[in-house]
Parts: C-alpha cells; structure tokens; sequence
C-alpha cells in the first residue's frame, strides 16, 4: 500500500466515523424532541381533560344556582299572595263585614267549640263586646273570642289573628290548589 | 522515515476532526434537552390559554340559558298573579267560612 492510499483510507475512515456520528446525533435530538412533544403533550392534555371537566361544573353551577333562584323567586311570590289573601280576610272582617256579620261569624265560631268547654265563660275584646250577649268584656286585643271554662283548666283561643294563624298551616295546600290552578310547576334541565 | 512522519500528522488530524465533531453532537445534544422546560411551559400556557377559551364559552352558554330560565321565570310569575287575582275572592270566602268552622 503506498502513502497516498493509506492517507486516503485514514480520511475516508475518519469522514465514515464523522458521517456516522452525525447520524447518530440526528436520530438523538429527533428521540429527544419527540420525547419533550409528547410530554408536553400529555401535560396540556391533562389541563385540557381538567378544563372541560371544570367548565362542564360551572355550567351545571350556574344553572343549578338560577334554578334553585327562580324556584324560590316563585315560592316567594305564593307566599306573598297567600300572606295577602289573609290579610284580605282581616280587612274583610274588621272593616267591610257588618256588625250584624260579625256577630254572625262570632256566634259560629262559638256554636263550633262551646260543647268541648264544660261550664264555660266567653271572652270578647271590649270593642266587640257588644256583639255578642253574655260574653265577658276582656282586654284580648283582637276580634273573635276564648272559650275557657270557668276554672281556667280548658282554654280554646279562636281569636283572629291565632285562627289564622293556625288555618295558614292547615288551609295552604287547598288555598295554593285554588289561587294557583294555572301555574303549572316549572322544571328546568 | 518522513513518509511516517506524514501518516502520523494525518491521523493526528482527522482525529482532531472526529474529536470536534463529537464535542459538536455532544453540544447540540446538550442544547436540545435544555429546550425541555420551555417546550413544556410553552404548551402548558397554550393548554391554559385553551381552558380559558372552553369555560368562557361554556359560561357564555350557561348564561343564555339563565336569561330563558328568568325568562320563564317572570312569565310564571305573570300567570300565578293572574290566577291569583281571578281567585282570591273565592278563597277570601272559604277561609271565612273555614274561621267560622
């Protein structure tokens, strides 16, 4: 082998080596690229799939919170209205009614409880005393009477206000049915 | 004995040539894997970026759906005074006949 060709195959050797390693390096920084990608690719996945998963509950949340406001909104209102009904009644009574009427709706209310009092007394406020004959002028501040027998032991309280009172819990269902018949209950997805 | 002296200096270059060219992969390798954290922050900001635009939307649809929702709301309410209306003298006088009962 002359000198030319042994210096020849040094260099054709050592650009094998260069070319070699070049291609290497290529194939490294390709791995190495594709490997960052897909982990910064599963790290925006994971944001994103949380994302969704976040706005999907705003969503529901925001309509569940407006669900909920216009459902107590119109709860609200019925019991304004039925709160109003009653009120109608005590104007009814207390300033449209007739004395004769009162006297009337007293006489009822006494007929309806006066068996359930053994040896009963009957008490009327001062200002409706008038109404009823043989009821006790008392200071009960309000229209109706109290059924008491005479040793205090039974005491039925059908003034106004505590008939009313007790007829909001009792009457609520049947007086939405009537008041109501109309509104149809809303639903919301 | 020269021609000896010329291989050696020939071997001695081109391993000085393989030498720079590995320091020169190496560097580039180097220089790859440190882009890492800036890849990765750059897509989680994209990612972020992303997640903000999909819950303004869905905020936006959600609230198109509140104003039907009020808007159902209030013609509701329309009615249920309406009935009211039409029926409060009714009840005024079963709870009167109620009260006396």
């Amino acid at each position: 082998m002359g000198l030319k060709e042994l210096e020849n195959r040094l260099r054709k050797d050592a650009e094998n080596k260069i070319n070699s390693i070049n291609k290497r390096t290529e194939e490294e920084i390709k791995k190495i690229r594709y490997d960052i990608e897909r982990e910064a690719e599963i790290n925006a996945e994971k944001i994103i799939r949380n994302g969704k998963k976040e706005a999907k509950l705003t969503y529901r949340r925001i309509i569940a919170d407006a669900v909920i406001k216009s459902r107590e909104a119109i709860e609200a209102e019925k019991n304004s209205i039925i709160d109003d009904v009653f009120e109608r009644v005590k104007n009814k009574i207390l300033k449209e009614m007739s004395d004769k009427e009162r006297a009337d709706l007293l006489n009822r209310i006494i007929d309806n409880d006066k068996d359930k009092v053994p040896n009963l007394e009957i008490l009327i406020d001062k200002k409706y005393s008038s109404l009823i004959k043989g009821a006790k002028a008392s200071n009960i501040g309000d229209f109706g009477v109290i059924i008491q027998s005479k040793n205090g032991t039974i005491r039925i309280d059908n003034t106004l206000n505590n008939k009313i009172k007790r007829l909001k819990v009792t009457l609520k269902p049947q007086i939405a049915s009537i008041l109501f018949k109309n509104g149809k209950t809303m639903y919301h997805r | 004995m020269k021609e000896l002296e010329h291989i050696r200096k020939v071997e001695d270059e081109v391993e000085e040539m393989i030498k720079k060219v590995e320091e020169e992969a190496e560097k580039r390798i180097r220089a790859e894997r440190a882009k890492r954290d800036v890849v990765i922050k750059k897509r989680i900001e994209e990612a972020e970026n992303d997640v903000k635009k999909i819950i303004e939307a869905e905020t936006k649809n959600a609230e198109e759906r509140v104003r039907s929702i009020e808007k159902s709301t209030n013609d509701e309410l329309k009615k249920i005074r309406k009935s009211a209306e039409k029926n409060i003298d009714a009840v005024v006088d079963l709870i009167i006949k109620k009260l006396a009962g």
